[in-house]
């Protein structure tokens, strides 16, 4: 569960990246965060990944207020959340494997069940035979299947992505859609950061619309919820 | 709540109090134990063969650290030495009682017993008068002077040598004193300049091998601290991916730290060599010294407990210059 209660974020500059933003994301749900670049899109991920504070309002995850979570408690909290970077921050000096084992080994898990747990991710984004190359010799599209394989490894119950299908074509944008939808199937809460309104428009699912800052739209393109038979068709 | 979500397998089971359908598998303390346990090894491995990606400018930290430890090490070495040496020496720290005239031998031998059994006595030897007249007789000249005397001038002496303990200037003095109000001694002498010279003489090179040390202390605790900052920077972007995914502020150190360590164990290492090579060095130095002053002195080395003790001391300043770099500036990258 993901909610905002009046979030306001004022950055030093001055600029209010956020203003007085709420809604609520239940456990389960998938939704997309929509609005041009600049409205706030990156600053309220931002706030859920605890990479930023709220300078007003409370952030509340799982029924924990980020307030109120130490500096201390702020690693547990991102292990509950696979993200997404438009830029998929991979790292070019180890290989495909190494980058998505790195959720597994930062949060200590066993090495016997790290290999296993690498394995399954990179062949549910179908790149399991790429997993010694370096990912700076993959594609764009690769990596960033690469870097969902790395966010999805250690099952978290939150995804979240930021621009995912930024620089990819449409087919590569489809493809990586169906793959979050796939996670949110089985469970995981999937929020979506994109401007790419004609593949949100295919989704039917729920959108949250930024615009300078102020929530103006939740739930509008919520065509069919909890149904999305129609996907298949596109 | 993120209190009570410590480990994966409970995170696992809020998910199911949710009514989700995701399997985590078991991440129990002790799996995790032997996990951190790997994943120490595995760090400890990376960051020796990190040092040896770039071999030149390792070695030359390591060198830079090494000169440092070797110059306290070796004073520290030349100083056992030389108050090795005085040890040597005690033998000769010896304290004449001159006896009061008309004293019978049976008397001087009674009285040499007697103070044999003092606290920091090693032994006393009566010279009877007689026995001082024949020594001097000995001497080229004296015989003559001697025998044309009416008398033996010489009063019964009993020498008296000074234990090791009691090698401190106070001690000897107080030895002195004690002899001297002896109504059987006429004059006590012990020779106390010198020592008092050679105690002040090691008082201050220990001194200043102390002040030596800690500043030496310091500048492998820097040296290290900015090695490691430069291995920081180069590493950012891995660190904020790192913390991004989830990681704590000790699993990002915890690279850096060995890194540290191992910097402080191959300089001090190193140190041993040339301290070593040092020794080599000047054995026939020290040889033909000895041959000059017909004594049997020999250099003492660092030996097994103090070249372990200086191997530590390097793997813990190391270390401490590693942590103190690390902690500063991984807190200081976040993800932004």
């Amino acid at each position: 569960m993901i909610r905002f209660e009046g979030v306001t974020k004022r950055y030093d500059s001055g600029q209010e990246a956020l203003s007085d933003v709420s809604f609520e994301l239940e456990s389960g749900e998938m939704a997309f965060l929509t609005g041009h670049s600049g409205a706030g899109k990156s600053t309220l991920l931002k706030l859920i990944m605890l990479m930023e504070r709220a300078t007003s309002g409370e952030v509340w995850i799982d029924n924990q207020n980020l307030a109120k979570l130490s500096k201390r408690h702020i690693p547990l909290l991102r292990r509950k959340m696979g993200v997404v970077h438009q830029n998929h921050q991979l790292l070019f000096d180890r290989s495909v494997y190494d980058n998505v084992a790195l959720p597994l080994i930062v949060a200590g898990y066993h090495p016997r069940d790290i290999g296993r747990r690498v394995r399954g991710a990179l062949d549910k984004v179908k790149l399991l035979h790429k997993e010694k190359m370096n990912p700076q010799m993959l594609s764009g599209g690769e990596q960033q299947r690469i870097g969902i394989a790395r966010a999805v490894v250690n099952k978290p119950p939150f995804l979240l992505a930021d621009e995912p299908t930024g620089n990819l074509d449409p087919a590569l944008s489809a493809e990586i859609m169906q793959l979050f939808k796939e996670f949110n199937q089985v469970g995981v809460t999937v929020l979506v950061a994109t401007h790419d309104l004609a593949l949100i428009a295919r989704m039917h699912h729920r959108s949250l619309i930024l615009r300078d800052g102020s929530l103006i739209g939740n739930g509008a393109t919520k065509l069919a919820p909890n149904n999305d038979a129609n996907m298949d068709d596109n | 709540m993120f209190k009570s979500t410590k480990t994966n397998r409970r995170t696992g089971e809020n998910r199911s109090d949710s009514g989700q359908a995701i399997n985590t598998s078991s991440h129990s303390l002790a799996s995790r134990i032997q996990s951190w346990r790997s994943h120490h090894r595995l760090v400890a491995k990376q960051s020796i063969q990190r040092l040896l990606v770039t071999p030149v400018s390792s070695l030359m930290t390591i060198l830079v650290l090494a000169i440092a430890i070797t110059l306290p090490a070796a004073l520290n070495i030349v100083i056992t030495n030389v108050a090795q040496l005085t040890g040597q020496t005690n033998d000769h720290v010896q304290m004449s009682l001159y006896l009061q005239k008309g004293l019978s031998d049976t008397q001087g031998i009674k009285l040499a017993n007697q103070i044999a059994d003092w606290d920091n006595v090693t032994s006393t030897r009566y010279v009877s008068p007689q026995e001082a007249k024949d020594s001097f007789k000995s001497m080229d000249g004296f015989a003559e002077i001697i025998d044309n005397l009416p008398e033996n001038p010489l009063p019964g002496v009993v020498i008296v040598i000074i234990s090791e303990q009691s090698l401190s200037v106070n001690d000897a003095e107080m030895l002195r004193e004690r002899a001297a109000a002896l109504q059987k001694v006429a004059i006590a002498k012990i020779d106390l300049a010198w020592l008092q010279k050679l105690h002040a003489i090691i008082g201050l090179a220990q001194q200043v091998a102390a002040v030596l040390t800690a500043l030496l202390a310091v500048g492998v605790v820097l040296v290290v601290g900015n090695t490691i900052k430069l291995a920081i920077d180069s590493r950012r972007e891995e660190i904020i991916v790192t913390k991004l995914i989830g990681a704590t502020n000790a699993f990002v150190r915890r690279p850096f730290l060995y890194m540290g360590l191992w910097f402080g164990i191959g300089g001090a290492l190193i140190a041993l060599i040339l301290i070593n090579a040092c020794k080599y060095a000047l054995t026939n130095a020290i040889e033909s010294l000895s041959l000059v002053y017909g004594t049997d002195i020999s250099l003492a080395g660092l030996g097994f407990t103090n070249s372990m003790t200086l191997v530590l001391m390097g793997a813990m300043l190391g270390w401490l210059g590693a942590w103190l770099a690390a902690s500063q500036h991984i807190r200081a990258l976040e993800p932004r």
